[in-house]
């Protein structure tokens, strides 16, 4: 067999994200937990900043990276000519792997939730681009989403900036500069977008043409997937309580950021929250799929994920409330497959032949 | 806690930036492939290696060599990392697939996993990284009799899990 330093040597194809931005998020540490007088932080900041104004470009450019703002596509410009159909009224939108290849393209897509063909509705990653978790408008008129360079990516969505589309995939417009943002949901009135910031550091939200940004909460450890109530009153989300705890847990909060509560509880990890269409319910992930009141109360699981399933994640619900379209992780995590599952049978169907990687579907709502 | 380093006598300021800046630019893609190397996590790779050259950069001119610091302090706290997730369950993470990687690439990161940490790194900061036995020593603050040791049983398992896989 090759040497074992040859072997090592495909490592070097791997592509390098920009950390430094990451180092600029964290600002200089001090030697000890203790935080250091207020104006010798701002003091290190500054220098720190224009270090880092010196030498991102060069840093970037030797890492092979491109995460400059000003290399983001252009707002307002149209997707290539060839644009997807129309999605009909039942499409699910997610973000899939273009084929079946580790490092393909990952693109929006949609399939109608009544089975039939997946369309990739971007383009985007022949340019080198990561388009995923996409989100209806209230209104099902238009598709919020992620885009962002591959080489930026470094968490399992990854930061980017907010763009949202036509349901036709035209007219694309970016909502954020920065590259530092995630995970979008409308407000229900479509008027907003609440998102998260600086890989999960702050759960921010803005007006839907990105203007008016403000972060209404930062103190927990990894804010994730927003979720709006269909009422407008309350946003779920996922985070670690604090900082120093990896296991995740749904939680609420009001949109002024007041309020802040824990809904579930335990050892076991929960994320990727929904709300049903009549706000009385939330499904979220729990290694399997659960569903519990609103409150918190009467938590029970609605799917069994056993091997070769490994992983069954991101729910969203039909607007009828009568079943929930969600990502199943098989064969060991190799490979993703769209499922539906009818809360009213538990029949569970799948709705996509397997893909290498698939995330975030979502149920286009009916018009109201 | 076993992820900081305690640098004696140090003080808080940036006067080491332009060191780190250089460090970062010359060493940042090798440190965050080996990190990814020895984690398996994109995620913590980015993480770590940002905290030590945060770090770095809060101790000013207390650090003497900023690429050895910065090396071991990444290393360090990507120990501490792989540690602190291995006593817990993890949703996102198992979300956490990698956009873009080449299969021999993926298939070294596996065998890696299965080696134990510290064969890991050794065999990461040796073989790919490149260092001398007696950094690597230096680095992750151990013998550099264990180094050989660890060297030793990475490679005869790296070479038996890879033809494996060549089988």
């Amino acid at each position: 067999m090759a040497d074992l330093r040859h072997r090592f040597a495909v490592l070097d194809r791997v592509d390098v994200p920009d950390v430094w931005q990451q180092v600029n998020d964290l600002g200089p540490r001090p030697p000890s937990e203790e935080r250091p007088p207020t104006a010798t932080r701002i003091a290190v900041a500054i220098v720190a900043l224009l270090i880092a104004a010196a030498g991102i470009a060069l840093a970037v450019r030797s890492l092979g990276g491109s995460s400059s703002p000003s290399s983001s596509p252009t707002p307002g410009r149209t997707p290539s000519p060839s644009s997807p159909p129309t999605p009909p009224a039942d499409a699910i939108v997610f973000a899939r792997s273009a084929s079946d290849s580790l490092d393909a393209r990952i693109e929006i897509a949609y399939v109608p939730a009544g089975g039939g063909d997946v369309v990739l509705m971007t383009t985007e990653g022949k340019q080198g681009w990561v388009a995923a978790e996409p989100r209806w408008s209230p209104d099902g008129s238009r598709i919020a989403f992620v885009m962002s360079p591959r080489s930026h990516l470094t968490r399992f969505a990854g930061d980017g900036d907010i763009y949202a589309m036509n349901a036709d995939g035209t007219d694309i417009r970016r909502l954020t500069e920065g590259l530092n943002a995630s995970t979008p949901a409308w407000s229900p009135d479509g008027s907003q977008i609440a998102f998260v910031r600086n890989q999960g550091r702050a759960l921010v939200i803005m007006d839907a043409d990105g203007s008016n940004q403000h972060v209404i909460a930062r103190d927990r450890g990894y804010y994730q997937w927003p979720a709006w109530s269909p009422n407008g009153r309350l946003i779920a989300y996922q985070s670690s309580p604090d900082k120093n705890t990896e296991v995740t847990a749904i939680f609420i909060i009001q949109p002024d950021g007041t309020d802040d509560r824990r809904l579930t509880s335990g050892s076991a990890s929960a994320g990727f929250p929904a709300w049903s269409p009549d706000g009385s319910r939330i499904a979220y992930s729990s290694g399997q799929l659960w569903i519990m009141n609103s409150d918190g109360s009467n938590a029970h699981h609605v799917t069994n994920c056993r091997l070769p399933c490994v992983f069954d994640f991101a729910p969203a619900w039909s607007p009828d409330a009568g079943a929930l379209v969600f990502v199943r992780q098989e064969d060991g995590g190799r490979a993703r497959r769209l499922y539906i599952l009818e809360l009213a049978t538990g029949a569970v169907r799948s709705l996509t032949p397997e893909i290498r990687w698939a995330g975030s579907p979502d149920w286009r709502p009916e018009p109201g | 806690m076993d992820v900081v380093v305690v640098v004696q006598d140090a003080m808080v300021t940036p006067a080491s930036g332009d060191a780190l800046a250089r460090v970062y630019r010359e060493q940042g893609a090798k440190l965050w492939r080996s990190l990814l190397a020895y984690t398996g996590d994109r995620e913590m790779a980015s993480d770590a290696m940002a905290e030590a050259l945060a770090q770095a950069l809060g101790r000013g001119d207390a650090v003497q060599s900023p690429e050895r610091w910065v090396w071991r302090a990444a290393f360090r706290i990507a120990a501490g990392e792989l540690r602190n997730r291995s006593r817990h369950v993890q949703i996102s993470s198992m979300d956490s697939t990698p956009y873009e990687m080449p299969e021999p690439a993926v298939d070294l990161i596996r065998a890696l996993a299965r080696l134990s940490p510290n064969q890991r790194a050794v065999a990461v900061l040796h073989l790919y990284a490149d260092y001398r036995t007696r950094d690597v020593a230096r680095i992750l603050g151990i013998s550099q009799t264990t180094v050989r040791v660890h060297l030793s049983q990475a490679r005869r398992r790296l070479r038996m899990l890879l033809e494996d896989e060549d089988g």
